[in-house]
């Protein structure tokens, strides 16, 4: 597992660099890591990645003006976090990933064209895929800060739960629970 | 009979609109329905503030309201059997980098509600606590293939925590709508039909219940009702 400022390192060249499936790709493998270590700093740098991935992906975003100077301040924001990474300064770290959350979540107010914000859905993403990994529902949940039940119903349409057939099918439960129903 | 049911159960429910399905189910069987008070806050409290999820928070809190389900308050035996199953269930499975953290607060104070009780149904629609206690073997070779590593297992913690429970059955939220079902309960809400009752499934599988097509399939093909 790479250390966090290696990650943020990663995540800012990406990121300058646009190489945006890229930026999804160190995603899914930081919030892989974050729920193997139960790291919430890892869980929340793989949601920012996603959610600039979203953003780079829009052209609505990225033709606009307003983003290039977004982009900007996030760039700055990712460096602080990286020395602060490394340096070990863990609030400096936490506040600048914050920054860049309120960043994102400005510009996405301003020009994106759905009432959920794509950070919110970038933790319900991320989330899902910590689930799909092995961790409970609210485990999951707590680890990008994603709402349960927006969790819940994103995963109730994805095929995970047909790629993993139950110990007892339908059936044998309903008749399990009518014998100690004694009905 | 005393059960406990879990947040993910009650957002199903409540999600689908099958609360009246609940309310009968609950109310013909004489069911003591528990809920925590994580439950309460993570299905009610922290949910009806946002406009996006007031509508099913709010008809969780008239479930309450009603006593189709009881808010039991947290003592000090919920409150050490929540530190003992989090701490055994978080301690049972390890990859290279250490024990994995699988459940939270919510899901092991639904247990240690269930073990203080004496529960003898827990409702719960997620697979992680459902498997955790019913099949830890399954569970082992699901954590190994998503995590593509060997996960070994503390077979002592998993004992101790197995044997907390060794009489609680685990139902989902398709298992109480396909039982509501069989005896008859869908009254003023759907009709008694096999249309209705694969409707109310998928439903409850779109609602996060995990359950795959193929056993809805195979349940209603299996049903003999029309």
């Amino acid at each position: 597992m790479k250390p966090l400022s290696f990650d943020i390192e990663e995540t800012l060249r990406l990121f300058d660099q646009k190489k945006i499936m890229d930026l999804r790709g160190i995603s899914n493998r930081l919030v892989r890591e974050a729920a193997l270590s139960n790291d919430y700093s890892k869980a929340e740098l793989g949601t920012i990645a996603y959610a600039l991935h979203k953003i780079e992906t829009k052209s609505h975003f990225v033709r606009n003006p307003q983003w290039g100077k977004v982009k900007q301040e996030i760039s700055s924001h990712l460096n602080q976090a990286a020395l602060a990474a490394k340096e070990d300064k863990r609030e400096e770290l936490m506040e600048a990933l914050k920054t860049i959350i309120k960043n994102i979540m400005e510009i996405d107010n301003e020009l994106g064209n759905y009432a959920q914000n794509i950070y919110e859905k970038a933790k319900v993403k991320q989330a899902s895929q910590a689930y799909s990994y092995g961790l409970s529902i609210s485990q999951a949940a707590s680890l990008t800060g994603a709402d349960q039940k927006e969790l819940q119903s994103y995963i109730g349409f994805t095929t995970m739960h047909d790629e993993e057939p139950e110990a007892k099918n339908i059936k044998q439960r309903v008749n399990e629970l009518k014998q100690i129903l004694g009905a | 009979m005393k059960a406990v049911i879990d947040t993910g159960t009650m957002i199903t429910l409540s999600g689908t609109c099958l609360m009246n399905v609940f309310r009968n189910f609950v109310k013909t069987n004489k069911i003591e329905l528990l809920i925590s008070s994580t439950v309460a806050q993570e299905s009610v409290w922290k949910p009806i503030n946002n406009k996006r999820f007031a509508l099913n928070a709010a008809r969780i809190k008239y479930a309450m309201s009603e006593q189709i389900v009881k808010l039991m308050p947290m003592t000090p035996e919920i409150s050490n059997y929540q530190q003992k199953i989090m701490n055994l269930s978080n301690n049972i499975f390890f990859t290279k980098d250490g024990a994995l953290k699988i459940i939270q607060l919510g899901e092991a104070e639904a247990l240690a509600l269930a073990k203080v009780y004496g529960a003898k149904a827990l409702f719960v629609d997620e697979r992680t606590t459902r498997a955790l206690i019913e099949n830890p073997s399954r569970l082992k070779q699901v954590l190994e293939r998503r995590q593509e590593q060997p996960v070994r297992v503390n077979q002592q913690n998993l004992d101790t925590l197995r044997a907390m429970f060794p009489d609680l059955l685990m139902f989902r939220s398709v298992d109480l709508i396909a039982t509501a079902y069989e005896q008859n309960l869908f009254d003023h809400e759907l009709a008694h039909g096999k249309l209705e009752l694969e409707a109310a499934l998928y439903a409850s599988k779109y609602n996060g219940c995990a359950v795959s097509e193929r056993e809805i399939e195979e349940y209603i093909n299996n049903s003999n009702s029309k």
